[in-house]
């Protein structure tokens, strides 16, 4: 699954780990987090986030 | 002495430090500064937005005085960092019937910064609106413009916008007459460059916002007070478009004169193909580093290309030069290309050492151009071929 990086301070959401701190279980998919989702390191919103080209 | 009427209920009476050389002991402030406080005064309520950096506070307590401000009800906190936010303690010292407002980020963030417990800030989501009686303060989160807590407030009843960091300038105007305009517009540039152009896209979000909003008065927390806020709202936009300069930014830095050769070459040689060049000598013995990195990075908001003239040394870049990178890394600049010139003594590692220091500079990277000591006959004729390399690069962005 795709990794998405935060444009604002480089936190990377790998799906494979999810977000602890933020109870989303590994597994979940960038698309499929919550709107009001927030980078965990800095409270960019989603869409500040963007694709990491492999 | 430097209480302002704005409007029939608004007062501005924050501090000012013309004297201030360094933000953030950084960034080259040759008009000073002023840590902007306003009051609000409803028919129930008076509240205070942004309390001012610790070591101003005797000027906001005698500006409050000499207003007549002798009761507060609300202390606004639009942003945490200290000189917005560092007197308010003091502040509630002197007007303890006062609560404390702020968003949730603020009052985490007052903790973080102030030790003062967030239980102690009364809260206020987006869209809330404090009611002062006849008049009401709503709250507008600005997140990173330029700190994830920055908070905008709006007086609808009178098209008031207390935007926080947001179009701000480092510039103390004189308190006896009005500012000057050209002085206001050239901060409010380099305060772009240097706070806001690292978060150019939450930006756009924040001024398309405030177009929405409409205000007929904006009063940021730096600077002087904007009375036709179409022209820094212009100004913004142009900041944060796509569009960039057909322009080359050139830092230099030289030690035996063989770097500086080379750069002033190519400079003649652009500049005879019609591209302008803005030479930064980042190796002047009488300047402060500081100063010249600051040009560098307010003269790349709108540039389209940046060319780095460094020599060698050790295998690395001149340490200037690396010091100049870190900033551009911090800042972002939204150049679409970037280049490598220099001269090295014997070995040269200067082309990975510098890029490995700017890996959030997404511009594309044009082939570094080494020489061996001094140029000679050949190499220049590389420098022409680069020069016109450059030029092609920069006419295909036109063409786009």
């Amino acid at each position: 699954m795709d990794k998405y990086v935060c444009d604002v301070c480089g936190y990377v959401y790998d799906p494979e780990i999810g977000d602890p701190d933020g109870d989303i279980e590994p597994g979940v998919a960038f698309a499929d987090l919550p709107e009001d989702w927030v980078c965990p390191l800095c409270g960019a919103p989603k869409e500040d986030f963007s694709l990491i080209e492999e | 002495m430097n209480v302002r009427k704005i409007s029939d209920h608004v007062l501005s009476l924050g501090a000012s430090d013309p004297g201030l050389q360094y933000f953030d002991k950084l960034m080259p402030t040759p008009y000073g500064t002023t840590y902007n406080s306003f009051v609000v005064r409803g028919e129930d309520k008076v509240a205070l937005l942004d309390p001012v950096q610790s070591d101003s506070i005797h000027q906001l307590l005698s500006n409050l005085a000499e207003a007549g401000i002798d009761h507060i009800d609300y202390i606004l906190c639009l942003h945490t960092e200290q000189d917005h936010s560092g007197a308010t303690e003091l502040l509630l010292q002197r007007f303890p019937e006062a609560n404390l407002v702020g968003t949730a980020k603020v009052a985490e963030f007052l903790e973080v910064h102030l030790n003062i417990p967030a239980s102690e800030v009364q809260l206020i989501a987006e869209n809330e609106t404090l009611d002062l009686g006849g008049l009401g303060l709503t709250c507008v989160p600005i997140p990173f413009a330029h700190w994830p807590d920055n908070t905008m407030y709006w007086l609808e009843e009178e098209r008031i916008l207390f935007s926080s960091d947001l179009y701000g300038s480092h510039y103390a105007a004189p308190a006896h007459k009005a500012a000057d305009e050209a002085i206001q517009l050239e901060t409010t540039r380099s305060y772009y460059a240097e706070i806001m152009m690292p978060y150019s896209k939450q930006v756009a979000r924040h001024v398309a916002k405030t177009r929405s909003l409409d205000p007929a008065i904006i009063c940021p927390g730096h600077g002087p007070i904007w009375y036709d806020p179409d022209k820094v709202l212009s100004l913004y936009e142009s900041y944060v478009s796509e569009r960039m300069d057909i322009r080359v930014v050139m830092p230099v830095v030289s030690m035996h004169d063989s770097t500086k050769t080379m750069a002033y070459y190519l400079a003649e040689k652009l500049e005879g193909l019609g591209i302008p060049v803005n030479i930064h000598h980042l190796d002047n013995p009488n300047r402060d580093l500081r100063v010249s990195m600051g040009e560098v990075v307010e003269d790349t908001v709108d540039a389209a290309c940046l060319i780095m003239a460094a020599p060698t040394v050790l295998t690395g870049p001149h340490p200037s030069a690396g010091a100049l990178a870190l900033m551009l890394n911090a800042f972002k600049p939204p150049l679409k290309y970037i280049a490598l010139i220099g001269s090295f003594g014997w070995g040269s590692q200067i082309e990975k050492r510098f890029y490995d220091l700017l890996p959030q500079v997404k511009a594309e990277r044009l082939d570094t151009l080494l020489i061996k000591g001094l140029p000679t006959e050949e190499d220049y004729e590389l420098l022409d071929d680069y020069a016109q390399m450059v030029k092609e690069k920069l006419t295909s962005l036109s063409e786009e």
